[in-house]
């Protein structure tokens, strides 16, 4: 099986290069798609609005070879989807956040809104990364007996928890993720305030890089959090995990996501979590099992979720290896490759899944 | 109905997320308001996001650009200034505010109120504090 994946980036992000590892460790044949705007230009709109053309040699014969094309954003799957109709090919589509439930309502995105609804049930089938994404891709016509819900990955034998102990005070307390609005950085600050106001001993470790940088400096220096809060910027996959496994709690303060992958490798390193009911989120986190569910933009939910875990060892202990068993169960990367797999099949076979399969 | 604006660049130094939630504080206490904030600028997204998620499509009205008319007109119309901000870097309206003897609810950045004259009608109220902004509109103008 050949598999094209148009939109994956170059080089694609990390849950992308996960997926496509995984598949090849398996024998499923990947390959990308170049990117093609630039042989395009202003044939870019004709191609979104129904015209297909014979497009440059080496991006022909990549779609000739391949047996299905995955899109791996709507975006590309408004502009680029005649290409399935032109060289008879299947068509999957991932649906993971910002595009789905971000997007559609901001003001002058009105024409995506109308293409999202007019075009995205023409789609084979759709990889949906959370229950809660199926949903929302719902609104937009998309129907539920052709989606499949497969969770975000990480590899558990290398985002593994630390076989030391840990110095059990000042409570550690990490972040890790895009410095972007969505994300929430302003209210986690502010929870954590509140936790310090009420005499937690803590320190927090926020890593990641972003547009959002200066807002979260200003504000951590506004709250005087200077000394309570270090910004480590971008780190690579095993400085992460170092970080996670000498740190006792995970903190996620979303807006908006689809299924977060720092909240995973987070809880397959055995930390307790405090996060946010946004999107996914719960799907992976049951309030009280694995951590705590708050509210978003509910600061003093999350310097209440902080107190209760900085208070009570035996707690995230319990709550950290919950969150470890949850991950090898449902978020292992060897079972989304295969997860991945028979859906590819699925879809090439053109067995439908009945809507209590997709959504049950 | 009361008819609450604020003139602000969508920057995040001027904390419309957190005008947004008094917003929907005062909707979820039944009163009865048209909210009109005017700007543009790259928190967009964050701030349309907000009125999505917090349901206030129907009171809230992002106005990208407006004309010297248009301000003038909604200056006229309007009964209060909110001005949210966190930081006093960010570009508003409120010296307008205050030249229109509209009455003005400002967040506690000393900066912000020094440009304020002390016979101007105004309340402060913390920063980031989204009950404190609606307490005050509620107790004030409702």
């Amino acid at each position: 099986m050949r598999v094209l994946m148009i939109g994956a980036g170059s080089p694609p992000p990390t849950f992308i290069q996960r997926q496509v590892d995984g598949l090849r460790d398996i024998g499923v044949e990947i390959d990308f798609l170049p990117p093609i705007r630039r042989y395009l230009g202003i044939r870019q709109r004709l191609l979104q609005h129904g015209f297909v053309f014979q497009l440059p040699r080496d991006v022909s014969v990549r779609v000739e070879q391949a047996d299905l094309l995955h899109f791996q954003w709507p975006g590309h799957w408004l502009i680029y989807r005649n290409l399935a109709r032109k060289y008879h090919k299947k068509s999957v589509l991932s649906l993971r956040g910002r595009q789905i439930n971000v997007q559609p309502y901001l003001p002058g995105y009105e024409e995506y809104a109308r293409d999202l609804t007019l075009h995205l049930p023409e789609c084979d089938a759709y990889h949906c990364v959370s229950y809660e994404m199926l949903r929302q891709a719902e609104a937009f016509g998309m129907p539920p007996a052709r989606a499949r819900v497969i969770y975000t990955a990480v590899d558990p034998f290398f985002f593994v928890p630390c076989a030391e102990p840990i110095p059990s005070s000042p409570l550690r307390i990490v972040m890790t993720g895009a410095l972007i609005w969505r994300k929430g950085y302003e209210y986690a600050l502010l929870g954590f305030r509140r936790a310090l106001d009420q005499g937690l001993d803590a320190h927090l470790t926020i890593v990641g890089d972003g547009a959002e940088r200066p807002r979260v400096e200003y504000t951590l220096q506004d709250l005087g959090l200077d000394k309570h809060v270090t910004l480590t910027g971008m780190l690579g996959n095993g400085s992460v995990r170092d970080l996670l496994q000498r740190s006792h709690v995970f903190l996620h303060a979303a807006l908006s996501e689809g299924l977060p992958n720092g909240l995973i490798e987070a809880m397959s390193c055995g930390l307790p979590v405090v996060a946010t009911a946004a999107g996914g989120t719960a799907e992976a986190v049951t309030d009280g099992v694995q951590g705590f569910i708050v509210p978003t933009r509910q600061p003093e939910a999350i310097g209440d979720a902080l107190l209760h875990l900085g208070h009570d060892s035996d707690l995230r202990t319990q709550m950290g290896q919950a969150g470890r068993q949850k991950v090898l169960q449902a978020f292992n990367l060897q079972d989304q490759a295969q997860q991945f797999r028979s859906f590819y099949e699925w879809v090439l076979l053109g067995t439908p899944l009945s809507a209590e399969e997709a959504i049950s | 109905m009361i008819e609450i604006l604020t003139i602000a660049a969508l920057d995040w130094r001027n904390g419309h997320e957190f005008a947004l939630q008094a917003m929907q504080i005062l909707q979820d206490r039944g009163q009865d308001f048209q909210y009109k904030l005017v700007g543009d600028g790259d928190f967009l997204e964050a701030t349309a996001f907000a009125r999505h998620e917090l349901g206030l499509q129907e009171r809230v009205h992002i106005i990208r650009s407006a004309s010297e008319k248009e301000l003038d007109d909604l200056l006229r119309q309007a009964d209060v200034f909110l001005l949210a901000a966190v930081s006093a870097d960010g570009r508003h309206a409120l010296v307008h505010a205050v030249e229109y003897d509209l009455p003005v609810v400002v967040t506690d950045i000393p900066q912000l109120l020094v440009d304020i004259p002390p016979d101007a009608r105004y309340w402060v109220v913390s920063r980031r504090d989204p009950h404190a902004m609606a307490d005050c509109l509620q107790i004030v103008f409702f």
